[in-house]
């Protein structure tokens, strides 16, 4: 993905917090079923949070660098790792 | 680093459980709830424990107090949420707190007649689907049914709702009580439920209704004919035999509660009392007093601690796994929840019968 790449969270899903554990709970479109929940480890909750459609790519992986201690190239990865599996079950959308 | 995004669970319930539990181990969070939105029905079922027969319909919260109960459950952990009455499509405002509900990122389940279902509603799930739509049958065919329900015409009704259910994609499931009413033509009611591809569960449980008449008990089907019935399905036969045989010698210590009660599960009924599950009464906090948080901070601490009483049978029963024990039930059956229910203990002796000739038959 482009460094300036910006992604944000559709309103289509709800992230709830539960006993300290972030899951992913899909609000509208295909019936709700295990198929299309989610939980979040704390890197993959610290990454949903700046899904913001402000927060470009390379600032997200900065913040990772910052907060996880990891290899800028390690982040990046993580990171697209991560939103192509959100935007694969349509969770978010890039901004133009 | 490994996979950031934990999983999903491919369809599969029992993981998302087993992960769950795993990750909320002794914690005390009320993740499965069930909000009872009214009493009212507009069926008038002959073993309903909550019928209200000639009184005046208790008054029920106002939309407003359950957006504020949904926003606090959410808060406090709530993620299963059950939306049953009563018939909660008879409440006018019933797609506000359903649209508020899922919105909030609740897995809504709901426990309908189906006799309600239109336009307007199947509209409000395609936009926002429910995870289950849970609809009451009791019969396979019209005179049975609607015997039961006292209203003329309500088979039809709710067939007609089931299928507009199914035909808009929503997840339909079918549950029905056995009872002397509708024992001889329930393998007819399995035989529809299979038929139209839906899951079928049953129960034989019957209370008395929360008013004190005990005459629904009269409709019990005697355990040893409810388990024969229950046995008769190879695939509930498999699942009885597969759980006792992976959880017999661990029926638990002896403490009176040994479920979720209060701990990870709660019950709110129609006028905002709050219960810690939806079968005790004996435990209440009206939530007109204070928040969901303070009561479920406060008035649940005591009841858990209750040990069984040294003289009470189920203390160390080797059939306590197969009998459905719940002081919850024991209440409901006799006012009080440490005085159990020879129902039950009949249930777990035909039961346990059952899964020795099995064990005998396999040798």
């Amino acid at each position: 993905m482009r460094p300036g790449v910006i992604f944000r969270r559709k309103e289509s899903v709800a992230d709830r917090r539960i006993a300290g554990e972030s899951f992913l709970i899909p609000v509208c479109g295909a019936p709700v079923d295990m198929e299309n929940i989610f939980v979040l480890n704390p890197l993959g909750d610290f990454i949903w949070k700046r899904l913001d459609g402000k927060r470009t790519l390379a600032a997200i992986v900065a913040d990772i660098v910052a907060e996880f201690d990891v290899e800028v190239g390690q982040a990046d990865a993580d990171f697209n790792e991560f939103v192509a599996q959100l935007a694969d079950r349509g969770l978010v959308e890039e901004v133009e | 680093m490994s996979s950031i995004c934990d999983q999903s669970f491919g369809g599969d319930d029992r993981r998302f459980w087993v992960l769950l539990s795993e990750r909320i181990a002794g914690q005390r969070v009320p993740f499965t709830g069930s909000l009872a939105l009214t009493h009212r029905c507009n069926l008038g079922c002959v073993h309903c424990y909550a019928r209200e027969d000639g009184e005046r319909p208790s008054a029920e919260l106002p939309t407003q107090r359950w957006l504020e109960i949904l926003a606090d459950i959410q808060e406090a952990g709530c993620l299963f949420l059950l939306l049953t009455g009563g018939e909660p499509l008879l409440r006018g405002d019933f797609a506000e707190i359903y649209s508020f509900a899922r919105k909030k990122g609740f897995l809504v389940t709901l426990f309908t007649n189906a006799t309600l279902v239109d336009d307007r509603l199947l509209g409000l799930f395609r936009e926002l689907p429910p995870r289950l739509v849970e609809v009451s049958l009791y019969g396979a065919d019209a005179g049975m049914h609607d015997r039961i329900t006292g209203v003329p015409g309500s088979f039809a009704e709710v067939l007609r709702g089931i299928e507009a259910l199914r035909a808009a994609g929503i997840v339909v499931g079918l549950k029905s009580v056995l009872m002397t009413e509708n024992i001889d033509g329930f393998p007819a009611i399995e035989n529809l439920a299979r038929s139209l591809g839906l899951r079928f569960r049953f129960d034989a449980a019957i209370f008395p209704r929360l008013a004190g008449d005990r005459r629904p008990l009269g409709l019990r089907v005697p355990a040893e004919r409810a388990v024969a019935l229950e046995m008769a399905d190879p695939h509930r036969l498999e699942e009885w035999r597969g759980f006792y045989e992976a959880f017999r010698g661990s029926a638990g210590g002896n403490g009176l509660y040994d479920c979720g009660s209060g701990v990870n599960t709660f019950h709110v009924d129609s006028q905002g009392v709050l219960y810690p599950c939806l079968m005790v009464k004996s435990v209440a906090h009206p939530l007109a007093h204070g928040g969901f948080r303070e009561g479920w901070a406060a008035a649940f601490n005591d009841f858990r601690k209750g040990q069984m009483a040294p003289g009470l049978p189920c203390r160390g029963c080797d059939k306590k796994l197969l009998c459905g024990y719940c002081p919850g039930f024991f209440e409901m059956e006799n006012g009080a929840d440490d005085r159990p229910s020879e129902y039950l203990c009949a249930i777990g002796r035909s039961r346990m019968e059952k899964l020795a000739t099995l064990h005998l038959e396999d040798q």
